[in-house]
């Protein structure tokens, strides 16, 4: 059991090493070492536990840690793949904390610094174009994109506040629905049982 | 001091529990929970640059960078214990009692909400820097034309178009370079005044 957990940690800690800049690169790092090079999971449990970790909170790795060191070796994994997955930028983001300050008092660094927000605003258009394009065209899910648009961006409210509201709203039109769909269907009953 | 780290501890946890939709999305919670209590704009906006650049998720890379820069190693760990936390509760309790209530309806029809939600905070990530960048001056809740053309930054325009080009013409392009790349257009057009 000891061999698992230090297995576990050991396997997570080469994952939250290698994957840069985010989640799907890990996705393909996380199917070779757990399921091609440990066995321990097969293809099919990795797509079942990436859309999970994809819909709750927190980031990709840290939700696939949590389930699959708990999968392996139960709380103790759950832990130590966590704890694995998490160090390697913990140690690297602390150390580079103490010089990034000295680093952007000089002027070159600076410059550097000043070229690469304006890239880093071509790769966030691009995601979001490309996410955008996938949203259902339907004029509930345009609706919640714009408002979330607009109170955060324009009015600057509380984003944690808006994203309950927009959970909220989401039960309230599944309900509505819902209830709409049962009517439907009452409806085509009703008529159904007339041509009798 | 304790009072620092349970503050430390609590924001982060906080971003940790409404991360959704990964990455960028996460942008604006961010900000709007550590700007400018803990660090300034620009020092966020060039956090989100060497995120790309280092490994880890950027919710992680922050709160060590922050736990960091507020309270040493011990505020490091304190803020990444707290954005890891609840993601670490919930995915262990779908491990621990199976994940039937992701296949609730209610909770379906919650997230049905948050997809384009998410979508559209990356949205305001990339309109809030873009802005912020180009028009510094300019306050969206209070838009006049004015401001629009009175700071209008030429440079971050430019590094901007010419870097969604390459990015369109190289598509396969790993997002690393194109920040390397503006890095050093950065250099050129704000080094090069200089020089001459």
């Amino acid at each position: 059991m000891k061999k698992k957990l230090l297995d576990l940690f050991l396997t997570f800690f080469k994952i939250g090493a290698f994957t840069f800049g985010g989640g799907y690169a890990m996705i393909a790092l996380l199917e070779e070492e757990v399921v091609t090079n440990k066995g321990w999971l097969t293809s099919e449990e990795i797509l079942d536990i990436i859309a999970i970790a994809e819909t709750t909170p927190g980031p990709l790795s840290v939700n696939a840690s949590t389930y699959i060191g708990y999968k392996v070796g139960g709380i103790g994994g759950s832990i130590l793949a966590t704890l694995g997955v998490v160090l390697p930028s913990f140690v690297i983001i602390s150390i580079l904390s103490v010089f990034i300050i000295k680093f952007k008092e000089n002027k070159v660094v600076e410059m550097i610094f000043k070229g690469v927000r304006s890239g880093i605003i071509v790769l966030i258009f691009n995601a979001a174009f490309r996410l955008t394009k996938k949203v259902p065209k339907e004029i509930f899910t345009y609706f919640i994109l714009i408002l979330i648009i607009v109170t955060t961006l324009i009015f600057n409210i509380n984003v944690i506040l808006m994203l309950i509201i927009s959970a909220c709203l989401g039960i309230l039109y599944g309900l509505i629905i819902m209830n709409k769909k049962i009517a439907d269907e009452e409806n085509i009953e009703e008529a159904t049982c007339d041509d009798r | 001091m304790i009072v620092n780290l349970l503050e430390l501890f609590w924001a982060f946890f906080k971003i940790g529990a409404f991360t959704f939709g990964g990455g960028y999305a996460m942008i604006p919670l961010m900000e709007q929970a550590v700007v400018p209590k803990y660090i300034s704009y620009e020092l966020f906006t060039d956090m989100i640059a060497i995120s790309e650049s280092t490994p880890g998720p950027f919710a992680i890379n922050m709160a060590t960078f922050i736990g960091t820069e507020e309270s040493g190693i011990i505020g490091a760990f304190f803020a990444t214990l707290g954005v890891v936390l609840p993601s670490f509760i919930i995915i262990l309790l779908i491990a621990i009692l199976g994940a039937n209530f992701l296949k609730n309806k209610h909770v379906k029809a919650a997230f049905y909400a948050l997809r384009p939600a998410a979508v559209g905070l990356i949205i305001v990530a990339v309109t809030s820097l873009f802005f912020k960048l180009v028009f510094p001056g300019l306050e969206l809740k209070n838009f006049s034309f004015k401001e629009l053309t009175q700071d209008f930054q030429l440079i971050p325009l430019i590094i901007i178009l010419i870097v969604f080009a390459i990015s369109k013409i190289f598509k396969k392009l790993n997002p690393i370079y194109l920040i390397l790349i503006s890095g050093v257009l950065g250099l050129i057009f704000y080094g090069l005044p200089h020089i001459v």
